[in-house]
């Protein structure tokens, strides 16, 4: 076995597969628990000044899962980039929700308009398409997305990133700014083609 | 998008130019490709446009979906006769409310236990419990638990419902004064005397857990983590019909917030009153600096300064803070939970002492009071306490944890529990009073049974073990917690080669020796017991590492492989591997193994001795580090020391040693006062890897066999194997029989004799002494065999049948290789020198044949020329050279340039001959057929990755023999040895 993390994209493949279904549940429902607990938390801190950390939670849940015994987590940056991967889907999911809500306009008292947007400086989106635009990152290299997966969605620092994937601080940052770069140019081509299509 | 792969390199390579250089240096990189060109470039204004962009975190912008989606309880909900009024928080296993008392008519704050937990046995018990033994606390400073319940809706605690702000929030949002700091002190300290006095520990102090009153009264919440401390002598507290105190969290458990974890409790140790003593000091130092003392940037480096880093002094956030503040603050920090207060009461005692002095202070001076400049931000201001009360009130912390040991990746290595499997008596009970005097008399716990542990280590507490899984392969580190049987990775497995480990004596730090697979040179490197990038701190070293016990210094060995020329033992600052000294040298054949530092620090015990003609020349010196003196331990010689250990008083040693011609490893005590030597065990199995904790009580050894067995292959066929024995060393005989010597350790090794069919097995020799290596002379009359019976190896004579039995070498003797053809003289390896020897096949007349050091000849059928396997520039090749004169005759590439040689045999048609190659790690075995005649070798099969220890063509040669197979280890743990 190769050395931690050059396999790191092998074993995500791997937990898409049957074998890993029940520990992959497991580990979900954990981060999806926590989560629901630590938005709580945000927005009580919020109005006292706080803000939210989603690294701690990682980090919390961590701590929290590694000892359940059925899952033999290989090391703790294998759990951050499987963490990532599962938090990127849990607020997809939530922005999925949101849109449905907001699309069929059933159970939602507040405004929505900007719940879901994200400002990118004269542009803004939705993280929807983020999620899109995201896949097609990977497609073209892993590594960058599992970058946005560790920083945007997991919250974890430049230097967090750098000992999860055990490359430098600089690299990360380059890599970083790589990803932003070509998400953002994306991002902003979807949007425009969106606006002209549907409004 | 075809080139990706370009624009990635470019734009990278362009981040890394000064921003000012960026344009051109793209222009010039792009040259004519436009494409290329207009890619980056928009990437770049893309670059200029997205500052903000992805940098709040993704849940922000969903928290409002998230908190819509939590299905809490409705305004107006009732649960028994409460009714909710709103939520105010969310812990680890349910939410907590704001309600109305009905019967009452007073507000009270209500935790549900969360859906999920309902049919959870275990989280239930817990959340009874934690409600029971807070209950049980009636102290002003704890919360009030009026009711445990439980509904249609949900099961349910409700306590008094408090108004004020988390001491975290007070934090944040301002600066306290000192006055402020000691009363919020003195109040938490109070609280936990009370707690502690009926064995609760809390676990979990900080700031989110204590809620300030507008009117400066303190309140600890969430007992609910706490578990009972089942004192000795003490009964445990009683809970209705049940005395058992059974809470809850299990062993080990890491509970907490990392900030304000105490090192045992990061650990995953056991915990008692004094982590709620450090988290407290944890507390104050934030209070006052503003941060915490041990924060980082992350998780693990936090871990890290907890476990290395000392805290900054408090004058350097405060002027104002008195030296016997610091001096407290610090005694509550210490790592060592032996150094911090060992009680609250003391801390507590302590903390008021200051306060009062302050007081005075105050009183006396009157003028510029500590106070002054800061406002008093214990009491809430009217104008928004309405607000307050709404946001910020609560009756449970926010938070529950309930982390388990940091990394319990649990590997099925270690069996679940110990299995004690006897007891053993020393040989000689009789002991001199002026030996050390342990107790013959110890338990054994397996702690491995796979057979794949390289090396152990024990921690000085004796609560951990550190060891390399893993024998020569596929090899990771581990962290083996003895209590909760949790088995943690600190380096994950790889191809890289471990060697060598040593622990720090605060047992936070692993040093450890590892080489690149196939690399020729190692390095030592440092890493936290938690895992992490490890780092190189020493460059070019062997092994036998040892720490000093104040944790400064590391001793290790440079040249010990079987190549170099020297050996040397060094020392060099254990952090960074700086400061390198040499401290004792020799020349080979004398190389130093194991070496220790005295308890005292003083000195430094070390074995250094040679091992390869049989002898017992093995010593244990005491090198004075200051002096460089040295002086010896005992006169007692042994055939090898693997490991060295002081006993705690430096009265004496303990090591893993043989002495010919009994040849299994034991235990042995040394005494450094009389040098007397005994052995602790006196079984058959072969003890490796040694090391005791500080007091002595726990040690850790390897239990090591070798698992070697003999096989026939046909040189036509070679994927069919035929198992014969248990073996070491192979030859045939030229009527083909097949004549074998016995499996090292656990009894001598003994000459045998079986047909290749496997029938007609028969042992030549049965003495204490180890025989082997046997030739057979041509008239199948003669085995000539190395055996160290007289206490050298020399190469004795017997017949076919084993009968008449004698010394054939007199001076230094060594390994029979070959016969020559008229029977009159016996070719043998030198066991010191390694080189090429005959002598009379009858006796005397011992030469020196070839002054070449190789671990492998082969001599041709005629006895005229040797091959054997030699590097050339940095290339390694066969040479055959004449024994007439030592001259060259022929040298041939191997069949894989980077491979090793580990045998080779000459065909009976001396036209041919046969080699096995294997890498740097004696894998990937692979035979080669050379023929003197044609020049590229050819591979005749691979023999897949087991070691190769000995090879042998059959006379006709169509069939060949090897002797194949693994070394095994595993983990032992005994106790008792006082």
């Amino acid at each position: 076995m190769k050395p931690l993390p050059d396999n790191i994209t092998e074993r995500l493949r791997a937990w898409s597969d049957g074998k890993a279904a029940e520990a992959s549940d497991v580990l979900m429902k954990l981060v999806y628990d926590e989560l629901h607990r630590q938005a709580h938390r945000y927005l009580r801190r919020e109005r006292a000044g706080h803000t939210l950390q989603t690294t701690a939670l990682v980090h919390e849940v961590y701590l929290k899962i590694v000892n359940q015994e059925k899952i033999a987590w290989e090391s703790r940056s294998h759990f951050f980039a499987i963490a990532a991967k599962l938090m990127r889907q849990i607020l997809i999911d939530y922005a999925r929700t949101k849109h449905r809500a907001k699309r069929g306009g059933a159970m939602d008292k507040a405004p929505l308009e900007n719940a879901l947007t994200i400002r990118v400086s004269e542009t803004s989106f939705d993280l929807l398409a983020l999620d899109e635009v995201l896949t097609r990152l990977a497609a073209k290299e892993e590594h960058l997305a599992t970058i946005v997966e560790l920083r945007f969605f997991s919250g974890l620092s430049i230097v967090e990133t750098a000992e999860v994937l055990a490359i430098s601080d600089s690299t990360v940052k380059r890599d970083w700014q790589m990803a932003k770069a070509w998400l953002h140019r994306e991002l902003t081509k979807t949007n425009s083609r969106r606006c002209l299509s549907t409004d | 998008m075809g080139n990706w792969q370009k624009v990635r390199e470019v734009f990278d390579a362009a981040l890394r130019q000064q921003p000012e250089e960026r344009e051109s240096y793209i222009n010039d990189t792009c040259g004519h490709d436009k494409d290329l060109l207009k890619e980056v470039e928009s990437l770049f204004s893309s670059l200029t446009r997205c500052d903000n962009f992805l940098e709040t975190p993704a849940v922000v912008h969903v928290a409002d979906v998230i908190e819509s989606d939590t299905g809490s309880l409705e305004r107006g909900t009732r649960i028994g006769h409460y009714e909710i009024i709103e939520q105010i928080g969310s812990g680890g296993m349910g939410e907590v409310y704001l309600a109305q008392d009905l019967t009452l008519g007073r507000h009270i704050a209500i935790k549900t236990l969360n859906e999920e937990f309902k049919n959870d046995g275990a989280n239930l018990t817990r959340f009874v419990g934690e409600a029971k033994a807070a209950s049980a606390l009636n102290h002003p400073n704890i919360l009030v638990i009026h009711e445990i319940g439980k509904s249609e809706i949900a099961h349910y605690i409700v306590s008094e419902f408090i108004e004020g702000r988390t001491l975290r929030e007070i934090c944040t949002q301002s600066h306290m004064s000192l006055g402020e700091v000691l009363d919020v002190s003195i109040q938490i300290a109070d609280a936990l005397c009370a707690a502690h006095g009926v064995s609760l520990v809390h676990r979990d102090i900080k700031p989110e857990n204590v809620m300030v009153r507008p009117d400066g009264y303190v309140k600890v919440l969430d007992f609910g983590l706490a578990k009972l401390v089942t004192e000795r002598n003490k009964p445990v507290l009683s809970f209705g019909e049940s005395t058992v105190g059974r809470n809850q969290t299990g062993k080990g458990l890491i509970l907490g917030t990392v900030n304000y974890m105490s090192p045992e409790q990061a650990k995953g140790e056991e915990l008692d009153e004094r982590t709620d003593i450090f988290s407290i000091g944890a507390v104050i130092y934030e209070m006052i600096a503003g941060k915490t003392p041990f924060g980082g940037e992350s998780m693990s480096e936090t871990f890290a300064n907890l476990i290395n880093a000392e805290p900054q002094p408090l004058s350097h956030f405060a002027s104002n803070v008195p030296s016997e503040l610091q001096r407290i603050v610090s005694k509550t920090l210490r790592k060592n939970k032996d150094e911090r207060y060992q009680t609250m009461k003391g801390l507590l005692a302590d903390l008021k002492d200051v306060r009062e002095k302050l007081t005075l202070d105050q009183k006396l001076e009157r003028t510029h009071s500590l106070d002054d400049h800061v406002p008093e931000i214990l009491r809430a201001t009217t104008a928004d306490a309405t607000l307050q009360t709404a946001e910020t009130s609560r009756g449970f912390s926010q938070e529950i944890k309930q982390h388990k040991p940091l990394a319990a990746f649990c590997l099925v290595i270690f069996l679940a529990g110990g299995v004690l499997i006897g007891l053993w008596y020393a040989g000689q009970k009789n002991i001199e009073p002026t030996a050390p005097i342990l107790s013959a008399v110890f338990s054994s716990e397996t702690l491995s049974t796979n057979g794949k542990i390289g090396h152990a280590v024990v921690s000085s507490d004796g609560k951990n073990v550190v060891y390399i899984s893993g024998i020569r392969t596929n090899q990771s580190i581990w962290l083996r917690q003895l209590e909760s049987a949790n088995n943690i990775e600190i380096i994950p497995a790889s191809d890289d080669v471990y060697r060598g480990l040593a622990l720090s004596p605060d047992g936070n730090s692993l040093y450890f020796v590892r080489r690149p697979k196939d690399a020729e040179e190692a390095a030592i490197y440092r890493v936290s017991i938690f895992g992490g990038i490890p780092t190189q701190i020493i460059g070019e070293a062997g092994a036998w590492l040892n720490i000093s016990p104040d944790g400064e210094r590391i001793s290790f060995v440079r040249g010990d492989g079987p190549e170099d020329q020297n050996c040397s033992l060094w020392i060099a600052d254990a952090m960074d591997g700086k400061h390198e000294k040499q401290i004792a040298l020799r020349s080979r054949p004398i190389r130093i193994g194991a070496s220790a530092f005295s308890p005292d620090g003083k000195s430094i015990a070390f074995a250094v001795g040679q091992s390869d003609n049989a002898s017992n020349e093995f010593g244990l010196k005491e090198l004075n580090i200051e002096s460089g003196v040295e002086r010896e331990i005992t006169a007692q010689k042994f055939f090898n020391i693997k490991q060295i250990a002081w006993l705690p008083n430096q009265s004496g040693l303990l090591l893993t040693a043989s002495v010919n011609p009994d040849k299994n490893f034991r235990i042995w005590q040394v005494s450094t006062a009389s040098g007397e030597a005994s052995p602790l065990t006196n079984d058959s199995e072969t003890y490796s890897a040694l090391s005791l904790n500080k007091d002595a009580s726990v040690l850790v050894s390897t239990k090591v066999k070798a698992d070697f067995r003999l096989q026939l292959l046909n040189t036509n066929n070679p994927s069919v194997r035929r198992v014969l024995a248990d073996a070491r060393r192979v030859a045939f005989a030229p009527d083909g029989r097949v004549i074998f010597s016995s499996a090292m350790f656990g009894s001598s090794q003994d000459i045998w004799s079986v047909n290749v069919d496997g029938s007609g097995q028969r042992q030549l020799t049965n003495d204490a002494a180890d025989d082997s290596m046997p030739t057979v002379s041509p008239d199948n009359n003669s085995i000539f065999f190395v055996s160290n019976r007289t206490g050298q190896a020399q190469v004795w004579r017997m017949n076919a049948d084993g009968s008449n039995q004698t010394q054939i070498t007199q001076k230094e003797g060594g390994s029979p290789l070959f016969v020559s053809p008229n029977g009159k003289w016996i070719y043998y390896q030198h066991s010191l020198n390694a080189n090429l020897w005959r002598a009379s096949s009858k006796g005397g007349d011992e030469r020196l044949v070839l002054d070449r050091r190789k671990s492998f000849f082969a001599i041709s059928p005629d006895g005229m020329q040797a091959a054997f396997s030699e590097m050339q520039g940095e290339e390694r090749i066969l040479t055959i050279v004449s024994l007439t004169d030592g001259r060259p005759i022929k040298t041939f590439r191997l069949g894989d340039r980077k491979a090793y040689l580990l045998n080779i045999a000459w065909l009976p048609d001396g036209r041919n001959l046969v080699y096995v190659l294997a890498n740097r790690e004696y894998e990937n075995n692979t035979l080669w057929r050379q023929s003197l005649d044609r020049g590229q070798p050819q591979q005749i099969t691979a023999l897949g990755d087991e070691m190769i220890v000995a090879f042998a063509i059959a006379p006709d040669g169509k069939s060949f023999a090897i002797v194949q197979g693994v070394w095994r280890g595993d983990a032992v743990l005994l106790r008792g040895l006082r």
